[in-house]
């Protein structure tokens, strides 16, 4: 029971008593007399008022009123009067009457016999009150000390009063079952003392020693341990007070607040908790009326990372907020704001509230804007469900966001570093294709046109300029080549299978020509570049192709397997990733192994020109195909008995 | 004996060794025709806004040209329906794949790479008078 529903019943209670008392000396009384001799009722002006009729002089007979009676309780008033005139037996009951103009009463009648000397009763007299207004406070004062018991019961009040001079003690029941005893069940010389709490016995006996001796009133908590060793807090009020009688009282009421200190604890304990929670986030957390714009909470945090002290924000409210927010932020974030509170209201049954996700700028004391994401829920609705207060969990992203930003861009620098190293690469090819071409082309017509005048020197000196710029115009054409492969990098699931064999359909000629076989195992589906895998498959055949060895024609073999745990080990390849190995071996003319990190560098050559043609950009196109795989080749050669190139590239999702 | 008009060939290069080549060639073969060099795109394009313009048998492309270079003489040329009907040929230094999918896509009849030998181009040149006079 609230503190409310407690003041308002003891004031109603105060109120009846007070009115009771009105009700006893505004009693109106009104006097009847009949003399038997002379057969002559005598009523006093009052009782005509009780009546409600003009006071009248001569003999008025009772049963003129029989009529007003309430028809169940006539025959009672008449079976009382006739035991009084015969039986002479004083009456005193309480009748109802109905008045003409319908209104009620409730009339008290006493009566008695007057006897002479003789001990002969002559008249009989008595009196009639109106007790209805009486009737209905004395109602209402029942009525009012039930309250008073039931909300004792409920608030687990009681009161108690200790009479100085008689010493003797007054526990309502509710007392009792506090201290979980029998209602009534103690002396009125016994005392609740042993129950005390042995660390409280001092404060209570301070306490009463001043109510008595300085008659101080009293406020205060103790605790007491029952008989079944439970441990109980309790609120003692009260003070001492005179006696109508000139003594004095101790009274006062005791409650059991037990659970209610428990709860506060749990409460305390809980807001602490939470306190500490907000107090160590590094994230601000605020709540606030959406209709007022008022915070009920705001954390430290937002000292750490704004500036501005919860107080400040606390008084200014969201107006403040909003004015700090980046003002191209803020349109969209405001719509965003309105447009998830109306789909919140419109909510119904059961169901979580939904959190909405926010990305916008706030300014910060010292005027820098920090990037903060928001996450916002319904914190509280009204009674028709509609949101009330909304809490948000605000994180400062502004590193991570500056990151982004500046990966963003280091992106967007190497594209189009990228781009622009590709069209280089192509205007530099183009460009200087064009005066090869016209050495190749004039030195050509020279030898057709001046066919006749040229000597033997002249004809060879000729052809060496046109294959010296032949060969350059291929070294251009290469490095043109690798360009363009390493500028796609889009990687699909591929079947190896058929890319293998596009490179070999390439190469279709020269495998007849040289009657090389080529045998190779399943290869599996994996997500790479096909033109980058095209050309490092065939790269690789063609070198094998290149450096068979005389009169023995080609055979190569190409195997793969998954790495094992235990080789992406010795490999030194990153552990959490799984690893497909290829190998291409061949019986060619092999080489020295202590270049075999060599042949992999761009134009390097192991081999004399004349011997074998190509300007050694093969391999290195090999090694940057698997680097862009992140990836690795490496050879391992014999000399006269074979090469055997190994690519281990990752596997990806 | 009444000689057939002569068709009109128009060359368009930036490169003059390049122009006379290519002439050289096709007259290597005998195909004597009318061959009008243009240096660059804004000098063909020029030519088609006089009305009515002299239309050619061939049209002859380079690619990479200073100003209006190759890609946008097709572009535009493909784009009137008055012109778009004339043959060109795509005949540039640039052997990329990229270079000949673009001179496709916009609406080149053909795409040949310059080759290094005079000889060649002889073989070409008469090739193309073959097929497309």
């Amino acid at each position: 029971m609230d503190v409310t529903g407690k003041t308002k019943m003891l004031r109603e209670l105060l109120e009846s008593r007070e009115l009771y008392k009105q009700a006893q000396e505004l009693a109106h009384i009104g006097n009847w007399a009949y003399d038997i001799a002379a057969d002559k009722w005598t009523w006093s002006d009052e009782l005509y008022r009780i009546y409600d009729m003009e006071p009248q002089p001569g003999n008025l007979k009772p049963e003129l009123t029989k009529a007003y009676r309430h028809p169940d309780d006539s025959e009672l008033v008449d079976e009382q009067m006739r035991i009084l005139r015969e039986l002479h037996i004083p009456c005193d009951i309480v009748y109802r009457m109905i008045l003409p103009n319908d209104t009620s009463k409730q009339l008290q009648l006493r009566g008695d016999v007057r006897r002479n000397e003789d001990g002969k009763v002559t008249s009989l007299y008595g009196t009639i009150q109106d007790i209805t207004e009486k009737q209905t406070l004395i109602d209402r004062l029942q009525k009012s000390d039930m309250l008073f018991k039931q909300a004792q019961a409920i608030a687990s009040i009681g009161n108690w009063s200790w009479d100085l001079d008689t010493k003797q003690l007054e526990w309502s029941d509710e007392i009792y079952t506090i201290y979980e005893l029998e209602p009534q069940s103690l002396k009125t010389s016994a005392t609740l003392d042993k129950y005390n709490h042995p660390d409280d016995t001092a404060i209570i006996r301070d306490t009463m020693r001043r109510a008595i001796e300085d008659r101080q009133p009293f406020d205060f908590n103790y605790r007491i341990i029952l008989k079944s060793g439970r441990t109980k807090i309790l609120h003692a009020k009260g003070g001492a007070e005179h006696d109508p009688n000139g003594g004095f009282k101790i009274y006062g009421t005791l409650q059991d607040i037990t659970e209610q200190k428990n709860i506060e604890r749990q409460l305390k304990d809980y807001k602490e908790f939470i306190e500490k929670i907000t107090d160590v986030t590094p994230s601000i957390i605020t709540s606030y009326n959406i209709n007022t714009g008022e915070y009920s909470f705001i954390n430290d945090a937002i000292e750490k990372f704004l500036g501005y002290s919860p107080s400040r924000v606390m008084e200014e409210g969201t107006a403040f907020m909003s004015s700090i927010i980046h003002p191209d932020d803020k349109q969209a974030l405001m719509e965003k704001n309105a447009k998830a509170l109306e789909e919140a209201n419109q909510m119904t049954g059961d169901f979580e509230e939904p959190v909405v996700e926010f990305k916008f700028r706030m300014r910060n004391a010292e005027g820098i804007y920090r990037w903060f994401h928001t996450y916002a829920t319904i914190f509280e609705r009204n009674d028709l469900g509609l949101v009330e207060s909304v809490l948000n969990i605000s994180i400062d992203i502004t590193d991570q966001e500056e990151a982004e930003k500046e990966l963003y861009s280091k992106n967007i620098q190497l594209q189009q570093s990228n781009t622009s190293l590709e069209e280089y690469a192509y205007v530099a090819s183009h460009d200087l294709k064009e005066p090869l071409r016209k050495i190749v082309t004039f030195s050509d017509r020279m030898l057709v046109t001046q066919k006749d005048t040229l000597n033997e020197d002249g004809k060879l000196y000729l052809n060496k300029i046109i294959t010296a710029a032949l060969r350059m115009q291929n070294m251009i054409n290469d490095l043109l080549a690798v360009s363009t492969i390493m500028g796609n990098n889009s990687f699909e699931p591929t079947d190896l299978n058929m890319v293998l064999e596009e490179a070999t359909i390439a190469l279709d000629h020269k495998i007849e020509e040289t009657g090389a076989v080529i045998e190779a195992d399943r290869l599996p589906v994996l997500a790479i570049a096909p033109s980058q895998f095209r050309q490092l498959f065939q790269n690789l055949i063609n070198n094998s192709l290149k450096f068979a060895r005389n009169g023995v024609p080609s055979h190569i073999r190409i195997t793969n397997d998954i790495l094992s745990y235990r080789a992406v080990q010795q490999y030194g390849l990153a552990k959490a990733k799984q690893y497909l190995r290829i190998t291409v071996a061949d019986n060619g003319i092999g080489f020295d192994d202590q270049y075999a990190a060599k042949i992999f560098a761009i134009f390097q050559r192991l081999h004399g020109r004349s011997e074998y043609e190509g300007t050694g950009i093969g391999l290195s196109v090999c090694k940057k195909v698997a680097e862009n795989h992140g990836g690795t080749i490496f050879a391992h050669g014999v000399e006269n008995e074979g090469a055997t190139f190994t690519l281990i590239i990752p596997i990806m999702e | 004996m009444t000689q057939a008009a002569k068709h009109s060939i128009f060359i368009v290069d930036d490169d003059q060794d390049d122009r006379e080549s290519i002439r050289d060639a096709f007259l290597a073969s005998k195909h004597h025709q009318d061959y009008i060099f243009m240096k660059n795109g804004e000098q063909l394009i020029g030519h088609f806004t006089d009305v009515p313009a002299k239309l050619p048998s061939l049209i002859l492309l380079d690619l990479n040209m200073p100003g209006k270079d190759g890609r946008d003489v097709l572009k535009e040329m493909k784009a009137n329906k008055t012109y778009n009907l004339i043959p060109i040929i795509v005949l540039t230094t640039s052997s990329s794949e990229k270079d000949r999918k673009v001179s496709y896509e916009l609406g080149a009849n053909c795409f040949l790479t310059k080759p290094n030998s005079f000889r060649e181009l002889v073989e070409i040149t008469d090739c193309i008078a073959k097929l497309w006079l």
